[in-house]
């Protein structure tokens, strides 16, 4: 057996196991942000929270290896520890359990609990980091003249797919704010028009908005 | 004739419900109003008094009418986009940060959402109760 034919032997199912579990890691993060998810993946939490599912993954995979006898086929070993990994950490596990149950409380060794915790860390931080960003927008976006805010949703409003409705809405909103300061203005449509286009529209015309003013200071 | 103002309609009470009531309490306002203007002394006095208090009776149920359906709106809205600032929460709920600020308070306290700091603002996020409530 050449040396190249070894090494995928032995590496092979490693592969396996890692795809498996970096492919349930993003798809569970694929269905937690489902309305942002691009901007989600790009975050480090989320290299993190892949990371740590497939180094896990692999580690159950290492130890399976030491206790399954040789002779058993590594690809199926691999297999059944990339799923079965998942499922052992939604589990609870009993290790000590009192013969009469009103005497005490079983000792358990809860991964369910211990993997929650972790998801839910890298979920709130995931969280953070993108309404951090949105933060950094709405106060960009407020610095632009309030028309050209308004003129904005008038646009996205109207090119919704909900129009009647986000129009009416949009006008709704644009009377309600009249009365308010400036500033405030700003920020309440500027927080309007990333509700409707989303963050990476909002982005972009917030991006072509700032180059439009500046052209035109410059021509002054 | 009396009528009492202390009523407190339950907070899921649904707004469908809440404004035919608030309807209903303005036009008997208006009725015992009416009513007060053709009568003496003591009935007059009393007929008044109970317009009053209907009319106040309207108006709170057209409160918790609106706090009823922001409540409902918040919730949808973080279920739908996620945890959010309290001014996205503002603009989807078409209001202002300061109007919905103590809508938020009363929701953090009652658990069906949590506020949480962050760089540069608050962070407002759904709870398993708050899912419930909304019965999913």
């Amino acid at each position: 057996m050449s040396s190249q034919s070894l090494d995928w032997a032995v590496f092979g199912p490693y592969l396996l196991v890692f795809t498996l579990a970096v492919a349930w890691a993003l798809a569970e993060i694929l269905q937690t942000f489902r309305g942002d998810v691009g901007r989600a993946l790009r975050t480090g939490w989320t290299a993190l929270f892949v990371l740590v599912n497939a180094a896990f993954a692999m580690l159950v995979y290492a130890l399976v290896q030491l206790v399954v006898p040789q002779t058993s086929d590594p690809w199926l070993v691999a297999f059944a520890a990339g799923i079965g990994w998942q499922a052992l950490i939604r589990t609870r596990i009993n290790l000590i359990q009192p013969l009469n149950a009103e005497t005490g409380e079983a000792v358990s060794l809860s991964l369910s609990d211990l993997y929650g915790r972790f998801q839910q860390f890298c979920r709130e931080q995931i969280d953070q980091t993108l309404a951090v960003e949105r933060i950094r927008l709405l106060d960009d976006a407020s610095k632009l003249p309030i028309p050209d805010l308004e003129h904005q949703l008038r646009l996205l409003a109207h090119a919704s797919i909900l129009r009647s409705s986000e129009d009416e809405r949009a006008e709704k909103y644009i009377e309600k704010l009249q009365k308010y300061p400036d500033e405030q203005r700003a920020l309440s449509l500027a927080s309007f028009l990333l509700r409707i286009g989303g963050y990476e529209l909002f982005n972009k015309r917030l991006k072509e908005m700032k180059k439009k003013e500046k052209e035109e200071k410059s021509d002054r | 004739m009396s009528v009492t103002t202390a009523f407190h309609p339950d907070q899921s009470m649904q707004p469908d419900a809440a404004q035919p009531l608030s309807l209903i309490a303005k036009q008997l306002s208006e009725i015992s109003r009416q009513l007060a203007t053709a009568a003496e002394g003591d009935k007059r006095k009393a007929l008044e008094q109970s317009g009053l208090a209907l009319e106040q009776m309207s108006q709170q149920l057209e409160q918790d009418q609106e706090r009823t359906r922001l409540r409902r709106d918040i919730l949808m809205a973080l279920h739908q986009r996620g945890p959010a600032l309290p001014i996205e929460l503002a603009a989807e709920t078409l209001s202002l940060p300061e109007e919905i600020a103590p809508l938020l308070e009363q929701m953090e306290r009652e658990g069906v959402i949590t506020v949480r700091e962050i760089r540069g603002g608050q962070l407002v996020a759904l709870t398993p109760r708050g899912r419930r409530e909304l019965n999913l």
